[in-house]
């Protein structure tokens, strides 16, 4: 849990990641490789989210041509305001305060989610 | 191997419980976008990690192995015996059909009640009903032993024999049903019904046993002895009305609640307690007489006041199978005793509010999970779907593709 938030550094990568294109439906794939999470971390969080309302999830509409279908999330109304707290609260590292630049790129890691938002 | 993972990952993910199974297909799915080799191989290994999770396989497979320790355990104690000894078969059959029961049981009663319940306290009460069953016919299988050596042929003729071995049977089966049913998912009972009648039934089964088996010898103490026997009394016929009180006032609450709603909960408060205490009675005092030393040398020398002979241990015997019958009137008095009680104590208190709101049980509707303070989440509304959602319910499903 990162500093007094109730979301892990992990998931607040993922609501990071989220939080760049809240209309736009993101697949689990493309978290992964944005948040550097193992699908074994990704799922349970993205569970956990949409538990809680935070997330909604839906399979892709139109069959593609030689892959299955694949499911998509986004952060719902709720999720999107809950993770622009929590990413506003987070604790910004000493690198950060001492004036390191932020990393280039989109790429995120779990800690790198930390200078997002 | 990326192939058999993902085929695997597939398998699973069809034993996962429909509402979370997208989520298995969704890390099998994905699983072509990632680069081959290693790197797909991984994100296979975590989906089959999540899927196990979420569809409890692990769990499921610990229970199935403990289950299959504590099986071969009682067939290892109760399949051995005298070729010529009634009692052999006797317990080879008690050890085969009770063992089949409650393998095969979970499969029809989830059928109806569905899935085992996810909380802690069905875990629980529904381990300790299967332990209670499973050292009930270990212990049984040694009195019965003891009861009918090969030399006596047997105290009983066979007809009675095979008959008390039936009700016996079926009596179990019952019990089986009970645990299963009351701790599933789609359970009568409300989880403080199960918890108030089971903690009461297992303390009014071990107080019933102490008092039952503590004898006075001195005379001066002849009146504390009978003031122990009516108290005990007093609390066997109180403490199911009691539980059946405090199941229903902890589980009632909602404006317009029936009061057979109220009654319902009070049976199954004392139905519980009746059947813990039924099965703690009896696995007690089954348990004392199969520890008991068998031989009269033996008991002389743990009771050197009394000398016992051969024929004092042949009476011995023969209380040993009377108490056995005992044991099977409890078994079937005390759950119907109980729940006939509880359901007076769940009237007791019909139409009156309760303590704690929106706890109802079968059918009744689970209250809103509220976030722990100064956790930024904004507490549900009281009508809203979710909150109104069974527990096993996805708040948000999402079409199966």
């Amino acid at each position: 849990v990162a500093g007094g938030s109730r979301f892990s550094v992990q998931t607040l990568a993922v609501l990071a990641a989220l939080c760049a294109d809240p209309a736009g439906w993101r697949h689990g794939y493309g978290i992964a490789r944005e948040t550097g999470l193992k699908s074994g971390s990704l799922y349970p969080i993205l569970i956990r989210l949409a538990d809680r309302g935070l997330v909604e999830a839906r399979w892709e509409e139109e069959q593609p041509a030689g892959r299955p279908r694949r499911h998509l999330y986004r952060l719902t109304p709720e999720g999107l305001a809950q993770a622009k707290v929590a990413l506003a609260e987070r604790p910004v590292p000493a690198r950060a305060r001492r004036g390191a630049r932020r990393p280039a790129g989109r790429t995120v890691t779990p800690q790198g989610a930390l200078w997002m938002g | 191997m990326t192939r058999a993972a993902a085929a695997v990952l597939r398998l699973v993910a069809r034993l996962v419980p429909a509402e979370r199974r997208d989520w298995a297909h969704a890390a099998w799915a994905e699983a072509g976008e990632v680069p081959a080799g290693w790197r797909r191989l991984q994100w296979l290994a975590g989906g089959l990690w999540v899927a196990a999770g979420q569809g409890g396989i692990m769990r499921r497979a610990a229970c199935w192995l403990l289950f299959g320790a504590a099986g071969a355990g009682v067939v290892r104690i109760g399949w051995p015996g005298a070729a010529a000894s009634p009692a052999t078969l006797v317990n080879r059959v008690d050890v085969v059909v009770i063992l089949v029961l409650l393998a095969g049981l979970p499969w029809a009663v989830r059928r109806v009640f569905g899935p085992a319940g996810r909380g802690a306290l069905a875990r629980a009460v529904r381990t300790a009903g299967y332990l209670a069953i499973l050292t009930l016919a270990v212990v049984k299988t040694s009195v019965e032993r003891f009861g009918y050596p090969p030399a006596s042929g047997g105290l009983y003729p066979d007809v009675v024999l095979w008959l008390g071995e039936v009700i016996f049977l079926v009596v179990i089966a019952a019990y089986a049903i009970w645990f299963l049913a009351a701790t599933a998912r789609r359970s009568p009972a409300a989880p403080a019904s199960l918890a108030i009648g089971t903690a009461v039934g297992a303390a009014l089964g071990a107080v019933t046993y102490v008092r039952v088996n503590l004898h006075v010898t001195s005379p001066r103490l002849a009146a504390v002895s009978t003031a122990a026997t009516v108290l005990t009394w007093a609390v066997l016929l109180a403490a199911p009305v009691a539980a059946g009180l405090a199941a229903a006032r902890r589980t009632s609450g909602r404006r317009g609640r029936l009061p057979r709603a109220d009654a319902r909960q009070g049976v199954t408060a004392g139905l519980s307690a009746g059947a813990a205490a039924a099965l703690v009675f009896a696995v007690l005092g089954t348990a004392a007489a199969a520890l008991l030393p068998y031989r009269a040398g033996l008991l002389s020398w743990a009771y050197p006041i009394h000398h016992l002979s051969h024929g004092a241990l042949y009476r011995y015997e023969v209380g040993v199978s009377q108490n056995a019958a005992v044991y099977l009137f409890v078994l079937l008095f005390f759950p119907l005793l109980g729940a006939g009680l509880g359901a007076w104590g769940g009237l007791a208190v019909a139409g009156r509010p309760g303590q704690r709101p929106g706890g109802g049980g079968g059918g009744g509707r689970v209250p809103p999970l509220v976030p722990p303070p100064g956790s930024g989440l904004a507490p549900p509304e009281p009508e809203s779907p979710v909150s109104a959602s069974r527990p096993g319910d996805h708040p948000h499903p999402v079409p199966v593709g």
